[in-house]
């Protein structure tokens, strides 16, 4: 028997008020030692990535959140009760503390666009050497195109760095996204404590105000989804830095 | 690049722009985000983790990517489109 | 901890903007490098398993160039041996770019995102 698990939670939420899970399936509490999974009896070969069900799926995590401490699947994890059962022991330790990272807090995310800014070429006297080869030449300018992208790296980093100390005080924990060379520059997801909310929202109005050439995008509050996953397996793996 | 998720959220005047981006905004936190159960997760979901664990196999190198290709068009997946594909 | 409507965290979460079109226009681009995830036919699993490798040996690349660069800054290189190795790195940035044509992709195509690490370039 398969499930549509929305997501784990510390005790178990009473599901008043709550409709109906994705594919029309009630939801179900299944528990095992002490962690409540969230979940829907689901038999069909994929999940549809529409409208409705993501919709559904965020709504249901919401409501969860109002009544306990909890940690969001993924959209679309459909599992077997056997492997749902074994995740939950497995991880029990990681689950748990990662409970407790997120308890009391929400979610608040900042995307911000920028004109990505140009630089002139910095051009050299050996460039203009006609002895150079074709082969050299390649290499010289490709350098060029490296040292523009390092500036615009340093640049779309100041900006994270001065939203980091911004926020400082109120932020439990933050997961930040820099892309320099994209126009969508940063995406950052903040854990705030739910007290700390409105001073938070106080802040970042400032900082909207401070850097009027930023494009702000601000949401929430949203259930700790960038901050539920316990595997970070995939660093180690690919061994990037 | 196939058009039918597209469809679904850019569509017609039924979603007009907030709406829209309300959508993406919610599909960036619940589908690039999340708590993910390695090993069974449905297809339509598994491609993300197809990607991490297709890395790993794949950083071998190229011809064993070929390999992996080749194989994938005999295997039987479970629809009708493969069937139905001219020239196979 | 009791539902009540004063409960912030029952609210549905706002987004706010002064950029609406220019934000759905970026976090359109991530939703369009999502595989497609509803269909299971071989095509785009195959386009899928290409776009992987194109853009691990796209990867690989940048980072030949990046170290040819620094051993040419570093002195440590003859003239011969730069005019070589930009030969060389030139035919392969030829070779990937004939290979992404022969497979329809883009740059954008290539750039997938990797969770964790971020994105592969």
């Amino acid at each position: 028997m398969k499930f549509y698990v929305y997501c784990v939670a510390e005790s178990r939420p009473s599901l008043e008020g709550i409709a109906v899970g994705i594919a029309e399936s009630d939801l179900e509490l299944l528990e095992f030692e002490g962690l409540v999974a969230v979940a829907s009896k689901f038999d069909d070969e994929s999940v549809q990535i529409n409208r409705a069900n993501v919709l559904r799926h965020e709504a249901i995590v919401r409501s969860v959140l109002t009544e306990t401490t909890l940690l969001p699947f993924r959209f679309g994890t459909v599992v077997g009760e056997a492997n749902l059962r074994s995740f939950l022991i497995a991880r029990r330790t990681a689950l748990l503390s990662r409970l407790a990272l997120v308890r009391n807090c929400i979610e608040m995310s900042i995307k911000i666009i920028w004109q990505i800014p140009s630089e002139p070429t910095v051009t050299q006297k050996h460039e203009r050497d006609a002895e150079v080869g074709a082969g050299a030449a390649f290499l010289l300018s490709k350098r060029q195109e490296i040292l523009g992208d390092e500036t615009l790296s340093v640049k779309a980093n100041e900006i994270a760095a001065w939203l980091g100390s911004r926020l400082d005080g109120f932020v439990r924990q933050a997961q930040i996204a820099v892309e320099p060379k994209q126009k969508l520059v940063l995406a950052g997801s903040y854990l705030i404590e739910q007290s700390l909310e409105s001073k938070y929202r106080e802040q970042v109005a400032k900082l909207k105000e401070e850097r009027p050439h930023l494009h702000f995008l601000t949401s929430g509050p949203w259930p700790p989804y960038t901050f539920a996953n316990i595997d970070l397996e995939f660093a180690t793996h690919f061994g990037v830095s | 690049m196939d058009s039918s998720f597209e469809q679904v959220i850019v569509g017609s005047d039924e979603f007009p722009g907030d709406a829209e981006l309300s959508l993406l905004e919610t599909l960036d936190h619940v589908l690039n985000r999340g708590l993910v159960i390695a090993g069974e997760i449905t297809i339509s979901v598994a491609d993300v983790d197809l990607i991490f664990v297709g890395l790993n196999v794949l950083v071998s190198s190229v011809e064993t990517a070929h390999e992996v290709l080749r194989e994938r068009q005999q295997q039987s997946l479970p629809t009708s489109e493969l069937a139905e594909r001219p020239g196979d | 901890m009791k539902q009540s409507p004063e409960n912030p965290r029952s609210a549905e979460p706002e987004i706010e903007t002064s950029h609406a079109e220019e934000f759905v226009e970026q976090l359109r681009c991530v939703t369009d490098t999502l595989p497609s995830r509803i269909n299971v036919d071989s095509h785009s699993v195959e386009q899928g398993l290409a776009k992987l490798v194109l853009t691990l040996i796209e990867f690989i690349r940048r980072l030949l160039e990046k170290q040819a660069i620094r051993r040419m800054e570093g002195g440590d290189l003859s003239p011969e041996q730069i005019e070589d190795l930009g030969l060389a790195l030139m035919k392969l940035e030829a070779k990937l770019l004939e290979l992404k044509g022969q497979f329809g992709l883009e740059d954008e195509d290539l750039n997938i995102d990797l969770g964790p690490v971020g994105r592969l370039i």
